[in-house]
């Protein structure tokens, strides 16, 4: 629902006034059947037990079973929304002047109701009439009943002026002010201005005569930025009941507790990013061929992210905080061409590149005194060991963890450690090798460049269009070699768990691994040892770079008689196939992995494939 | 349209609020802690956190037990484990094992809790600052015995920014000897099940004391000032307390102990309250379980140290209590174990082995490479080939029975004793012989604590020399690395036994009464050998090695810990310690 009023009591000051309220309902309804995996598996390993009848003598009695399991919930979001504005615009001559002031505020606000119960006298109820399961009533068998709500608000002060001059040049400075609810008691107002100027060459008179120029255009822009979390309440000093808190009081019945749920936070602030950014855009050749290139150097500050704090006094391990000063440096070019047009026949392209260079300057915060180093990322139990490191001075991203050298004898992996005197040896593979001073820089999980390649053909009715995507310069720690390229898993275990390695020995004297041979000269070759853990090492983190056709399209619009005209305007048929397929070195199932700033190129194990999907499609326009 | 003006008009009288509202929340504006349900829903939090550091996954059990010699969970082929648990039992851990992480913050969130309801709890509510007292007494008392040097904090009224450093262990010691001594009268005499009193306080000052060279001035002090004020400790509670010894062994370990008279203080659970203690998982493999009518999951993990089963005399009926086993290889052939032959359950399950229908009938087995019997049924070895090399068939080990399992929640729902009276009695005898007092006694103190577990009083009585004599463990280095080998012929690696350990009789004593009652990892550290090591570290066993070096008698602190606060020292001996 939106509302909106404008008024122009003069000429070129316009004022409105827009109001508008968002509701969104989501209901979620879910039943689980007794034939369900799940349900079935609980209910077959119930097992005889011993109860007492009625008559005092024991009988035997199955635990009781689950007839199905069901659950119900609904949530509401509701956001407000009001923007005033007042615009002044000013046209004389060449001379071209905006002037904006506004104000706006956003409320929202996210409530939600659920219930769930389980074991029903019937299937045919499904979610529909919860309270008949016995869950609710019974002891130690949980149903559940929930609900929550919470809010948040978002509001600016802002400003603009805008000034043109002969559509040459511009300039443009704007002002907001942020204030939002997430933040600490003090912090929760942010000031962000930007300046930026354009000058368009191409029409300049020194420049009109080249003809094959259609538009050049010079750009420079300064601005500062900011970032909110994405939860509510998290400065603040929380409680609640714990759900699994609950302790004997002094008279004997069970009661609950109220424990604090985070470290509060009460500094929290916004993170900000100062960004300079250079460009240039330009056409040639009727426009056929145009592009643009961006070159920008961006400083982040208060970067909010989980910080490690100190327990005790702090009750749990991270505290969101404002951490660190980061540099980000990057150019980004992109290029669009028509190389043929005709009638019938049409190619048009584009190519987007993309390299950014990033540093952490400092990891310096409000909070604590903190090393210069700290270990980041992670992979889960039984593995648990820390992935990346951060470190001043150093670009973000680095895998870190022990470097494995081969495979000895006995099939367990070696890797460098340093001996009681600091110097590098190798040693079979033990988790509690995982200490600073062994382990080593691996590689990098962000990508040094970002492609895109796109193409559209047209063929009289006929449409083509292919969709390339590559990431080049990185590497990715293949999770799933972690955890199931390893013998002593008796399930789930990957094919190369199979795979023989050339046995090496760590000669003492020259400190080198000789090859191992047989006695009759042929290699000794080995099987990873079903005693090797399940580990993280060098030899798990490969090349990441990789082409994708992500999308292809093929279409087919027809020509339509102008009796048909009338009724439908436009009819188009298609195929598309997305996910087509991926040049890459990567062992795993897909390379494109998330690029988290932290602990970047992790290639989870249990992850689902990325899909390939068919469409058969039909555009019609009335 | 008007709805959106009106609206407008409310939103413009608030246009600069920045408030979050709280709805399902609390806060310091919502709650208040000077209101009696409050403070003890926060005060119960402490109690909360207090079971999660005892009982949880990787919590302070766990932590005590998987460095024994009785009890190590061995990397399973086929199934898994490994790792930590392997370096915990073979005493090669490093300050990444995970154990003395959880612990470590189960530990000061429970300290943190105390310390809050202590800033907010007034003077005059004496009692209840007392029991706060006495869970932080209780929990620094457990990070002294893991890891001495530690903060120490009494306040969550800390300015911003601040980073503690460690206490040493002589303050950390002093501490909470004197909180426990000042807190005493204020508990009061009345058994609270769960709760502090002033025989729990004596109790946990009598472990300090007990162990006062351990952690001050090394095993080799003459000092005897730890052992007389221990002595006046327990007996405080022998005259006082109440309590007495319960008619079974097995009575400690039921599922609910609110009226067992023998237990001092003990962690209760619940099916529904409180549900931690995932021991059955560690134990059971899912065949295994269903001769317990257990239905939780259960992944076969834990087993006995071969050579811990072999200490128990054979009339001992602690061996069938706390432990279930199948039988022994011999000449490469299977014995079956007939201790646990008529250990029954009323559905015709028997516990140890199965003779007669498998878990269920016709259902086979899945452990063709251990099946010692050959007749495709589970019955648990009593040797293990080793802990990582190659590891343990599934069949290998006797597994630890010794708490009551609920049919749904295994042991998740058991209580959990902490203290009982038996070890009051073992700490007087420990005392007396030490003290070289009255060492009649002390035997006859050894005796009533066995007197119940044994079919006659002959094979129950110890004597003075039997006490006083060496263990009868066979230490020494034990590790079948031959996955092919199925008759153990090499599993012998060196012999040492158990001549050599002073008081070494009631080591064993000790041992078989508080098997997996975190009481063996301190018995260890605190028993010694002649050549002055203590046994811990000076003996071998099962894929463990003797050494000189005493790192592991203290837990490193851990990483986490470490790397959030640049004032915290390792531990001597651990990687990232400062050079000595």
């Amino acid at each position: 629902m939106t509302g909106n009023i404008t008024v122009e009591p003069i000429k070129g000051w316009k004022t409105n006034l827009m109001l508008s309220r968002d509701q969104s309902h989501g209901v979620s309804e879910s039943y689980t059947s007794s034939d369900h995996y799940s349900l079935y598996q609980t209910n077959a390993a119930a097992k005889l037990v011993e109860v007492t009848g009625e008559a005092g003598d024991v009988i035997y009695s199955y635990e009781s079973t689950y007839n199905g399991r069901a659950s119900k919930s609904q949530s509401a979001g509701c956001s407000d929304n009001l923007e005033f504005t007042s615009t002044y615009n000013l046209e004389k001559g060449k001379h071209r002047l905006e002037a904006l002031v506004g104000y706006s505020y956003l409320y929202e606000v996210y409530d939600g109701f659920g219930a769930s119960n389980g074991n029903f006298p019937t299937s045919a109820y499904k979610y529909n009439n919860l309270g008949a399961g016995t869950l609710i009533s019974e002891k130690d068998r949980h149903a559940s009943v929930s609900s929550y709500k919470n809010d948040e608000t978002l509001i600016g002060f802002f400003g603009r002026v805008s000034y043109g001059f002969d559509d040459k040049y511009n300039l443009m400075v704007t002002f907001r002010r942020e204030g939002s609810s997430k933040f600490g008691e003090n912090n929760k107002w942010g000031n962000f201005p930007s300046v930026s100027a354009g000058w368009t060459l191409s029409k300049e008179e020194f420049m009109e005569d080249i003809d094959e120029l259609n538009n050049l255009k010079l750009r420079a822009g300064f601005g500062v930025t900011g970032v909110v979390p994405n939860e509510s309440y998290l400065a603040q000093n929380l409680y609640n009941y714990d759900d699994y808190g609950d302790v004997l009081s002094k008279n004997g019945s069970w009661v609950k507790t109220l424990q604090q749920t985070q470290n509060p936070n009460k500094d929290l602030k916004w993170e900000t990013s100062r960004e300079l950014n250079i460009g240039l855009d330009f056409a040639m050749f009727n426009s056929r061929l145009s592009g643009s290139i961006d070159f920008y150097s961006k400083k982040t500050c208060d970067l909010l992210y989980y910080y490690n704090v100190p327990v005790p006094p702090n009750l749990y391990t991270r505290t969101l905080a404002n951490v660190g000063k980061m540099e980000n440096k990057g150019i980004e070019i992109m290029v669009s061409g028509t190389p043929f047009k005709t009638r019938d026949f049409e190619w048009n392209t584009t190519v987007t590149m993309s390299h950014n260079a990033n540093k952490l300057v400092s990891l310096y915060n409000d909070l604590y005194e903190t090393d210069s180093f700290v270990e980041v990322g992670g992979l889960g139990e039984p593995i648990s060991t820390a992935t990346h490191c951060m470190e001043e001075g150093h670009r973000l991203g680095d895998f870190w963890g022990l470097k494995s050298v081969g495979v000895s004898k006995n099939g367990f992996t070696y890797v460098e450690v340093k001996d009681a005197d600091g110097n590098w040896t190798v040693k079979e593979f033990n988790t509690n090798l995982n200490v600073k001073e062994n382990r080593q820089r691996l590689g990098n999980g962000l990508p040094q460049v970002y492609m895109g390649w796109n193409h559209t053909f047209r063929y009289k009715d006929f449409d083509l269009a292919l969709q390339f995507t590559g990431q080049f310069g990185f590497d990715i720690l293949n999770a799933s070699r972690c955890f199931y390229e390893n013998n002593s898993c008796a399930y789930n275990r990957l094919k190369s768990a199979d795979k023989s390695y050339h046995a090496v020995r760590y000669n003492k004297e020259t400190g080198e691994l000789d090859k191992c041979y047989n006695g009759d000269g042929t290699p000794y070759m080995v099987k990873l040892s079903k005693s090797q853990s399940q580990g993280f090492w060098s030899d798990h983190i490969e090349k990441g770079d990789f082409v994708k056709l992500t999308n292809i399209t093929l279409g087919y619009t027809m020509p339509l008689t102008s009796a048909i005209k009338e009724y439908v305007t436009d009819a188009r048929f298609y195929v598309a196939c997305q996910n087509v397929f991926c040049f890459t070195g990567y062992s795993g199932i897909d390379p494109e992995v998330d690029n988290y700033f932290m602990s970047p190129g992790i290639d989870y194990q249990d992850k689902y494939p990325t899909v390939r999907t068919f469409t058969v499609g039909m555009n019609l326009k009335f | 349209m008007l709805a959106l003006l009106v609206g407008a008009a409310g939103l413009s009288t608030s246009c600069t609020d920045l408030d979050e509202t709280l709805y399902d929340r609390l806060n310091e504006t919502n709650i208040d802690l000077s209101n009696e349900s409050d403070m003890q829903s926060l005060m119960g939090q402490a109690i909360a956190q207090y079971r999660y550091f005892q009982l949880s996954w990787f919590g302070s059990w766990e932590l005590n037990e998987q460095c024994t010699d009785q009890y190590c969970v061995p990397y399973r082929i086929g199934i898994g484990w490994g790792d930590l648990y392997v370096n915990l039992h073979k005493h090669n851990w490093n300050y990444n094992v995970g154990h003395a992480e959880n612990v470590w913050l189960y530990a000061y969130k429970c300290i943190g809790y105390c310390n809050n309801c202590l800033d907010h709890l007034p003077e005059s509510q004496a009692d209840d600052r007392a029991q706060m007292r006495f869970f932080r007494a209780m929990t620094y008392y457990q990070l002294l015995d893991f890891f001495r040097n530690i903060p120490l904090l009494t306040t969550m009224d800390v300015p911003a920014g601040y980073l503690p450093e460690q206490a040493n262990a002589q303050e950390v010691y002093d501490f909470v000897v004197s909180e426990l001594e000042a807190i005493k009268e204020d508990l009061g005499t009345t058994k609270y099940y769960a709760w502090g009193n002033k025989y729990v306080a004596c109790m946990a000052l009598a472990k300090l004391y007990l162990n006062r060279n351990v952690y001050l001035d090394g095993l080799a002090s003459a000092d005897n000032t730890g052992y007389e004020k221990a002595l006046a400790e327990v007996n405080t509670i022998i005259t006082e307390g109440g309590y007495e010894l319960s008619a079974n062994y097995s009575d400690n370990f039921k599922i609910d102990l609110s009226t067992n008279k023998e237990v001092i203080f003990a962690v209760p659970q619940d099916k529904t309250h409180a549900s931690h203690f995932g021991l059955d998982c560690y134990v059971f493999s899912n065949t295994g379980k269903q001769a317990y009518g257990i239905t939780t999951n259960c992944t076969n993990g834990s087993a006995a140290v071969p050579q811990w089963i072999d200490t128990y005399a054979d009339t001992d009926h602690r061996l069938t209590d706390t432990w279930i086993g199948g039988g022994w290889l011999e000449n490469g052939k299977f014995h079956f174990d007939t201790r646990y032959a008529n250990i029954l359950q009323s559905d015709g399950y028997q516990r140890a082995y199965t003779t007669d229908g498998g878990p269920n009938s016709g259902e086979p087995l899945a452990f063709a490479d251990d099946d010692w019997t050959g007749t495709g049924k589970l019955v648990y070895n009593k040797e293990v080939h080793s802990m990582d090399n190659p590891g343990a068939y599934q069949q290998e080990g006797y597994r630890m029975v010794k708490y009551e399992f609920d049919p749904t929640a295994g042991t998740h729902a058991t209580d959990i004793v902490i203290f009982r009276y038996a070890d009051v009695l073992m700490i007087k005898a420990e005392c007396l012989l030490r003290l070289g007092r009255d060492k009649e006694t002390a035997a006859a103190l050894v005796t009533e604590v066995r007197k119940r577990s044994f079919d006659n009083l002959a094979d129950a009585t110890r004597t003075v020399a039997d006490l006083e004599g060496g263990s009868v463990y066979a230490y020494g280095h034990r590790e079948c690395t031959d996955s092919n080998c199925k008759t153990f012929s090499t599993w012998v690696k060196t012999k040492e036994g158990g001549d050599d350990i002073i008081l070494g009789g009631l080591l064993d004593d000790l041992g078989w009464e508080f098997c997996g009652e975190q009481h063996r990892r301190q018995d260890l550290i605190c028993f010694q050998m002649t050549d002055g090591r203590n046994v811990f570290n000076g003996k071998s066993w099962f894929c463990k090695d003797a050494t000189t070096e005493t790192t592991w008698n203290v837990f490193p602190i851990p990483e986490l810990a470490l790397n959030a606060n640049v004032k915290m020292k390792q531990n001597p001996g651990y990687s990232g310690a400062a050079e000595e």
